[in-house]
């Protein structure tokens, strides 16, 4: 073997991380507590106080000057409130079909872009991300015009086609609907990104593989595309989940919940109970109820969808 | 390249295994305009309404293309009061939390990834587990919190809460985790002070995140409403997402006003998005940052 | 001795009242846009409220130089949300305009009573009703200022050129009262297809389903009650009130006099298809009329329109009804006793008789008798043939007025999203008339009362 010189010379041993001496590292540490204390303080103050906060709260009465503890009354309004358990439901059942769809879109788009030249891809996503970039609140009004029961755009194209106009937001049967169809229409344009990515890791040998195997684009699609997409989508569908429940904006500048609570939610009804009626220990109640939901709703989809995924 | 392959290569990846046939990507072409323009009709419609005239918006049938187009919705925006006000408001939110939370989480996520203290690992999990609590859970007590120190209606009151990131500690972890220690190690044995190297080694190795970071964020923050509705209370204090909703609840019959307004508070955005498309094409998430 | 004792005290006295008659003290008070003219406007500006706030403020301080006075101009929408949030955050104006006012807060010991700071001729003059709105277990809290509102809920507005197409005569003066028959009549002429293409151009009427007052008052029309007389529990299911929404309900579906749809309107929906001249009649009082002069003048409406005014129309066994409502001014607790007196004074300054008229230009009419005795209302003359009559068909319209809320120490603000849904159930046809009643009284009985 050829000899290595040993390391004579005057030069010092360029020092590596482990010996940094107990010295360095103490300094390292008091520096990374300075480092992290901005952010730590700003979250100790405004989120975990109002975490804990939000525990006591649920148990007490809250009047302008006074509380008063109440047990667990609250909770018993709360779960025997038939519009909470009426937004449960609503918000539940918006929930799944805004991501099954959005998701389905994006997933589809997403598949259908893969193959296509460079160009036409960031062309595409550009334009599906466009309308995800302009707030709640815009896409919200802009809706609320189109679905205008007189004017709107909706109707317009309905009697242009032949058919009657519809009071699309003030009829309880098409209400949820058609907040559902905004989200879905609108949405998306960041899983479609996300997913495109995604898709362009998988590496070709294994469609070439898949292919000298004689295997169909179907085939293709369920056994080599959605297993190695699979984290991503996972993690589109839990965040995807967790988000869309929270739907606020729409209710609150469309419909008000209504007709009838035929739209209200979870949020929105937390919003009401806190900010309009002032019940601060109803809406904690509440609150606790919707991120006990949100828990469960993450902690299932983990368990059935996160079957064979490697982090 | 022969006219043939150019054709080819039109509209398709002629490199990739699985990909349609000519007339196949010819229907895809079609396929993803519909669904484009499904998402992007109602953006021209907003933009189109805005300059209808009151009068010609309540009437059938809806016209595609406005006949007469005016300007005088945008002024009529211009002459809410307060509409000002509404705008300034929302840039000092977008401003300054993005600069105080690219700034702020940069050195958390530093601190995090490079500078072990005892009980980071702890913190870590607690900012992991934080980022699954959706905000409005804790929208209650946080007023509450936020009315008893005195800030509601107040600038304070409006950011304070609002830098607080999770989120933006975990990426800037993410990206500076990926230096290497040596470079680190090295300036220190130069005699480099940590603020520093912080500042002259690390943040310029991270700059793309960064600007990732800062333009996510202050989309985000241009574009929030939950927080600002219920945290500002008078007319001044308004940021503009609140204030379009506002004009909506005072005029609901003035379409051509709250299209106007829409458009004036969806340009900065759309701008952005145009300037730096690049940032959000690029599909950096927490599990794609590790590719 | 005691003369020095005497001398001492009274020198103190005076020094200590001089002092604090010079105390520099702030007061704030908060109202929403009332769009009233102010002396100190150019001729043609249109109001936008601030004036009105500024202006009073102004003229206080002038009266007052130790005040400074800050006022804010609080938008309709969230009014009460952002009053609550204040008391929340223990910082409430200390005066305040009684939009959506809670009584409790008079029980909760948040508000100063005005009792001990009305004199016997402010009693005599200010409308009975309208003090004993501010009632709360026997104390009086708000300084009354205008008498009634926009109209809604008591008077309907004609479209006189519709009313002479369909060949109907305008109800009788001097009150154009009518009856329900008379209205019906008159309603199946106003309908009218003009085209003759099988589509309804002109409706009679619109009904609106989060028209809460102009629904209520509907609903009144053969003797039901919002609630009992004793404020104990929602009565609005009795056989009146269902009476009454089948006849609203009829009048949709089985006559066709006024449109479907009515489940997604709101007030502004009627008083758009009385513009746009797809409604023969809409709601309100003068003030209303003067709504058509402001929507021209900003362009929102093409053409102007000719109307007059007429109560609701009435059963004959019940008589007529309208809504009794007024509003006014509260003063919050103050710490002491100058700043109480200040306060008493601001919002006794807004509601003396001078100040009152002021809502005149908005085509109120005030709460103070002798102020009202002194109103011409002269500038809606564009719109109707003889403002006097109309003014004089109003106000005999609002003396059939009774509280349509119940008690006025009564909240029942959580009952009443449970009132639109049941309305927007009933202009739907997806509950019954009487089910929809019924279910609302269940749940407002239980949001109110807790039963």
């Amino acid at each position: 073997m050829a000899g290595q010189a040993p390391s004579v010379g005057t030069a010092a041993p360029r020092p590596r991380p482990s010996d940094r001496g107990r010295g360095g590292a103490r300094t390292g540490a008091v520096w990374g507590v300075v480092f992290a204390a901005p952010q730590t303080l700003l979250f100790a103050l405004f989120f975990l106080i109002p975490v804990v906060i939000a525990f006591a709260l649920a148990f007490m009465e809250v009047r302008p000057t006074s509380m008063s503890f109440v047990g667990l009354d609250n909770f018993e309004t709360v779960l025997g409130d038939v519009l909470f358990r009426r937004a449960i439901v609503n918000t539940s059942i918006f929930t799944a079909v805004v991501v099954l769809f959005w998701l389905g879109k994006a997933l589809l788009i997403a598949y259908l872009l893969d193959p296509m030249n460079h160009t036409l891809q960031t062309f595409f996503k550009s334009a599906f991300y466009l309308p995800a970039v302009t707030s709640s609140v815009i896409i919200s009004l802009v809706w609320l015009w189109i679905y205008h029961p007189n004017f709107g755009l909706l109707n317009g194209l309905v009697v242009a086609l032949g058919g009657d106009p519809v009071a699309w937001l003030g009829n309880t049967s098409t209400a949820l609907p058609a907040l559902m169809a905004m989200q879905v229409i609108m949405g998306g344009g960041s899983s479609i990104v996300l997913l495109s990515a995604a898709l362009a890791r998988i590496p070709r040998d294994l469609y070439e593989v898949a292919i000298i195997d004689g295997a169909g684009r179907a085939t293709i699609f369920a056994k080599v595309i959605v297993p190695l997409i699979r984290p991503t989508l996972l993690y589109l569908v839990v965040t995807g989940t967790i988000n869309t429940f929270q739907v606020f904006e729409a209710v609150y500048v469309m419909t008000q919940g209504g007709p009838q609570f035929a739209t209200t939610t979870v949020v929105y009804r937390i919003y009401q109970e806190a900010f309009q009626r002032f019940n601060l220990g109803v809406a904690s109640a509440q609150a606790i109820v919707l991120f006990l939901i949100t828990i469960v709703l993450a902690a299932v989809q983990f368990r059935f969808l996160g079957q064979n995924v490697e982090y | 390249m022969t006219a043939g392959t150019r054709f080819d290569s039109l509209l398709r990846d002629m490199s990739h295994p699985v990909r349609p046939t000519r007339t196949g990507a010819v229907v895809i072409l079609v396929v993803l305009i519909v669904l484009s323009l499904a998402a992007l009709v109602p953006l021209y419609w907003m933009f189109a309404t805005s300059l209808t005239p009151s009068a010609m918006t309540v009437r059938l049938p809806p016209e595609l293309v406005p006949s007469e187009p005016t300007l005088d919705n945008y002024r009529a925006v211009l002459r809410q009061p307060n509409f000002f006000r509404w705008v300034i408001n929302s840039v000092i939110q977008a401003v300054s939390i993005t600069a105080v939370t690219v700034a702020t989480a940069s050195m958390a996520g530093y601190a995090l990834a490079k500078l072990p203290f005892r009980g980071s690992r702890t913190l870590f999990w607690l900012f992991i587990l934080s980022m699954m609590l959706p905000f409005e859970a804790i929208l209650v007590p946080l007023f509450l919190v936020v009315t008893r120190l005195g800030l509601v209606d107040t600038y304070l009151g409006l950011l304070l809460p609002l830098m607080v990131s999770p989120f933006s500690i975990f990426l800037m972890k993410q990206f500076i985790q990926t230096l290497p220690s040596e470079l680190l190690d090295a300036a220190r044995v130069d005699g480099a002070g940590e603020a520093r190297i912080f500042w002259e080694v690390v943040l310029p190795l991270v700059r793309p995140g960064l600007a990732f970071l800062g333009i996510i964020t202050f989309v985000a923050q241009w574009n929030s409403f939950v927080w600002p509705l219920v945290v500002t209370r008078s007319s001044e204090m308004r940021t503009l997402q609140v204030g379009l909703v506002l004009i909506r609840e005072q005029e609901p019959l003035f379409f051509g006003l709250q299209m106007a307004a829409a458009v004036l508070a969806a340009i900065p955005v759309i701008v952005i998005f145009f300037s730096f498309q690049r940032y959000f094409l690029r599909g950096v998430t927490v599990g794609a940052l590790k590719g | 001795m005691r003369l020095r004792v005497i001398g001492v005290l009274t020198a103190a006295f005076v020094l200590s009242s001089m002092a604090m008659a010079q105390q520099e003290i702030e007061l704030t008070w908060w109202i929403n846009p009332w769009r009233i003219v102010t002396p100190d406007m150019t001729d043609g500006e249109s109001p936008t409220g601030e004036e009105y706030a500024r202006y009073m403020s102004e003229q206080f301080m002038e009266l007052h130089p130790n005040v400074t006075v800050h006022y804010e101009l609080v938008p309709n929408a969230g009014f009460g949300e952002k009053v609550t949030t204040a008391i929340f955050a223990g910082n409430p104006p200390d005066v305040l305009k009684d939009l959506n006012w809670n009584p409790d807060w008079a029980r909760e010991g948040l508000l100063e009573p005005i009792d001990d700071y009305l004199t016997e001729a402010d009693r005599a003059d200010f409308l009975g009703y309208a003090l004993e709105k501010g009632n709360v277990d026997g104390q009086h809290y708000i300084w009354p200022w205008n008498n009634s509102n926009n109209g809604m809920g008591s008077t309907m507005i004609l479209n006189t050129a519709l009313f002479e197409e369909a060949g109907v005569e305008l109800p009788a003066l001097p009150e154009r009262s009518w009856t329900i028959e008379e209205f019906m009549d008159a309603a199946e002429q106003l309908t009218m297809d003009r085209d003759g293409d099988g589509t309804t151009d002109v409706y009679a009427i619109t009904f609106a389903a989060r028209d809460t007052e102009n629904m209520l008052s509907w609903l009144f029309r053969f003797g039901a009650q919002l609630i009992n007389d004793e404020g104990t529990e929602f009565v609005l299911n009795s056989e009146e009130g269902v009476r009454a929404l089948q006849f609203v309900v009829d009048l949709i579906y089985e006559h066709g006099y006024a449109p479907t749809g009515g489940e997604a309107l709101d007030v502004y929906g009627t008083i758009d298809n009385l513009h746009q001249q797809r409604a023969a009649i809409g709601y309100g009082g003068i003030y209303e009329i003067g709504r058509i002069d402001r929507y021209l003048n900003e362009g929102r409406m093409a053409e102007p329109i000719n109307v007059v005014l007429a109560p609701f129309p009435h059963d004959p066994e019940v008589g007529q009804v309208a809504y009794e409502t007024s509003g006014g001014f509260l003063v919050f607790k103050q710490d002491d006793e100058y700043r109480r007196e200040m306060a008493m004074e601001l919002a006794r300054f807004l509601t003396n008789k001078e100040n009152i008229k002021m809502l005149e230009s908005l085509l109120y009419i005030t709460a103070r008798r002798s102020a009202n005795a002194e109103l011409t209302f002269a500038n809606v003359s564009d719109y109707t043939d003889d403002v006097p009559t109309e003014v004089a068909v109003y106000q005999a319209a609002i003396d059939h007025g009774v509280p349509f809320f119940g008690p006025s120490d009564l909240d029942i603000s959580p009952a009443m999203e449970h009132f639109t849904a049941a309305m927007e159930a009933a202009l739907n046809r997806n509950k019954t008339p009487q089910e929809a009643l019924d279910d609302f009284v269940e749940a407002a009985n239980a949001a109110v009362f807790g039963r």
